[in-house]
């Protein structure tokens, strides 16, 4: 029972990587429509520019801090400057740009950094280990990803919940047109949203990156599942979007622990797969009924 | 000077001309109902002034200022608010987020100040729930305060829309038939809260509307379009029985 109630941890704490990755996936979708293949990517280049401040001298804070400020321009500037425009030529546009950006910014990471793996090994990736309760353990690394993820969520839902640009947020994702009328900058805030979604994403890189190595295809596979997370949950909603992280990655480690751990990587794309043939709206989507 | 002043205002869609050359002058503290047949192009008129439709040619000025081709939020910022026929409700939101998001202009604090919840930011919202609370307790909405809008009847929803467009503290109120739908107490009624709500916030009303008993209750003065054009503008009692404005309702055989 203890190592089941581990295991579910764990799987909670890789769970929360994704979730924090799906709920930008979901802003952004809500927001401009927009699937964003390259948001991986972003959060790889944040993640990148935290280890390279890091090495110039940097302390780990203010190389964060620069990381995330990285991400939210990139994020921020790539809707004003490139999506904005894309989104004027249909969905299939809108794909090729973000695949576009992905691969772009793959290349150059590559390019600068080259394609060697690199340690990364900050605050979170202490050996350190957390007794949660009586023969239940967790990696000191794991407890952090958790509790900055819980912190993450909670403070992203009183600002949905009380400030006026988290209600306007909502308000352009219900109705563009409206949202106009009422004064909101409604451009602005699509670029306000990329902005917090990329942020999301690199502190994701960040929290992950101990795990594994620095590597331009690092997010790679995280971002699969927190697609599939996103999905999971309906596209359109953030607590599914959270939901739908956290599920996999508590089902991915059972199976991990279970099974085989070669069962592992497709035992969450199975559960989509059935998902989505059973119930194709998601579990907390809700039915889209078209009138005929 | 007049508050909203339209002159030789045309658009066209394909080949359908929507709006030809209209004028008009608004007055400050005026309430005007703009009525006409469907096609007519009351809506269009709305979407022109609102920056939701560009016009082809004509111009549109707004307390002075020339408006012709600002973007929505602009206008909305220089004190135009609506209410749609069809109700633009943010439908995932509650009543009370519905009409805070109406005071979004009213607001200043940027998003990375909203994420570190400072005191200039409480207090701000603070004031705005509080503006939001007067607006509940005035048109009767407490009961819907926190119900998504999605689930309330539709009179209730027009009162949840015309209360949003109230937060904006507009100096012009459009009302895209504001009744259209209620039933005869919630019309009557209607007409009192844009009456009263005219006079204690010294707001310029103009209100497209199909109901002439209606028109007749509300407005001082009555604009009639029939496809595009104006033909007629003058006192309720003239207009509802000129005889062009008869025929463009009931036809020519009238």
């Amino acid at each position: 029972m203890d190592l089941f109630l581990q295991n579910v941890l764990n799987g909670l704490s890789a769970g929360s990587v994704y979730a924090l990755i799906a709920i930008g996936l979901v802003l952004i979708y809500r927001s401009s429509g927009v699937l964003h293949f390259a948001h991986g990517s972003f959060a790889m280049l944040a993640t990148f520019v935290a280890f390279e401040l890091h090495q110039q001298g940097l302390g780990l804070v203010p190389a964060f801090l620069g990381a995330a400020a990285v991400a939210f321009v990139l994020g921020a500037g790539t809707f004003r400057l490139l999506l904005d425009r894309a989104r004027e030529g249909g969905s299939h546009a809108v794909v090729m740009m973000t695949i576009a950006l992905f691969m772009v910014v793959e290349g150059l990471a590559g390019a600068t950094w080259g394609s060697d793996t690199k340690d990364f090994n900050h605050y979170f990736s202490e050996p350190g280990i957390v007794t949660v309760a009586e023969g239940v353990f967790l990696s000191e690394h794991n407890a952090w990803i958790n509790v900055v993820t819980c912190a993450l969520v909670l403070l992203l839902a009183l600002f949905f919940r009380f400030t006026r640009v988290g209600i306007a947020m909502r308000a352009v994702f219900d109705n563009e047109v409206a949202a106009e009328l009422m004064g909101v900058r409604v451009r602005r805030l699509h670029a306000v949203t990329w902005g917090i979604a990329s942020v999301l994403a690199a502190v994701a890189g960040l929290l992950l990156v101990p795990k594994v190595f620095l590597d331009p295809s690092m997010m790679f596979a995280p971002l699969l599942k927190a697609f599939a997370a996103a999905v999971l949950g309906g596209l359109a909603s953030i607590p599914g979007a959270i939901l739908g992280g956290w599920l996999l990655g508590v089902i991915e480690t059972l199976a991990g622990a279970y099974i085989s751990t070669e069962f592992q990587a497709s035992i969450a794309f199975l559960i989509i797969i059935a998902v989505l043939a059973l119930r194709p709206e998601g579990l907390l989507g809700r039915r889209t009924v078209t009138k005929v | 000077m007049a508050l909203l002043e339209i002159q030789d205002l045309s658009i066209a869609f394909g080949g359908v001309q929507a709006l030809a050359d209209v004028s008009m002058a608004i007055e400050e503290r005026q309430i005007v109902a703009l009525i006409g047949p469907n096609g007519a192009g009351k809506s269009t008129l709305f979407n022109c002034v609102t920056g939701i439709y560009r016009a082809d040619r004509g111009t549109i000025r707004f307390g002075g200022e020339d408006v012709t081709k600002e973007k929505p939020h602009r206008v909305a910022r220089l004190g135009v608010a609506r209410t749609f026929q069809n109700i633009e409700l943010f439908d995932a939101m509650t009543a009370l987020d519905n009409i805070l998001a109406g005071r979004h202009l009213h607001m200043r604090t940027g998003p990375l100040a909203a994420m570190a919840f400072g005191r200039a930011v409480v207090r701000e919202e603070v004031a705005a729930r509080r503006k939001v609370e007067e607006l509940l307790d005035r048109l009767d909405l407490q009961f819907a305060r926190d119900v998504h809008v999605m689930h309330l009847p539709y009179g209730v929803k027009k009162k949840v829309e015309l209360a949003r467009a109230l937060a904006l503290e507009p100096r012009l109120l459009l009302l895209d038939e504001p009744s259209a739908g209620m039933t005869s107490e919630e019309k009557e009624e209607m007409v009192f809260v844009v009456r009263d709500l005219a006079r204690d916030l010294s707001i310029t009303v103009l209100l497209v509307e199909h109901d002439l008993a209606m028109v007749r209750d509300i407005s001082e003065r009555v604009i009639v379009l029939d496809h595009g054009k104006k033909i007629a503008d003058g006192a309720p009692e003239d207009v509802t029985t000129d005889v062009a404005v008869v025929r463009a309702y009931v036809g020519d055989e009238a």
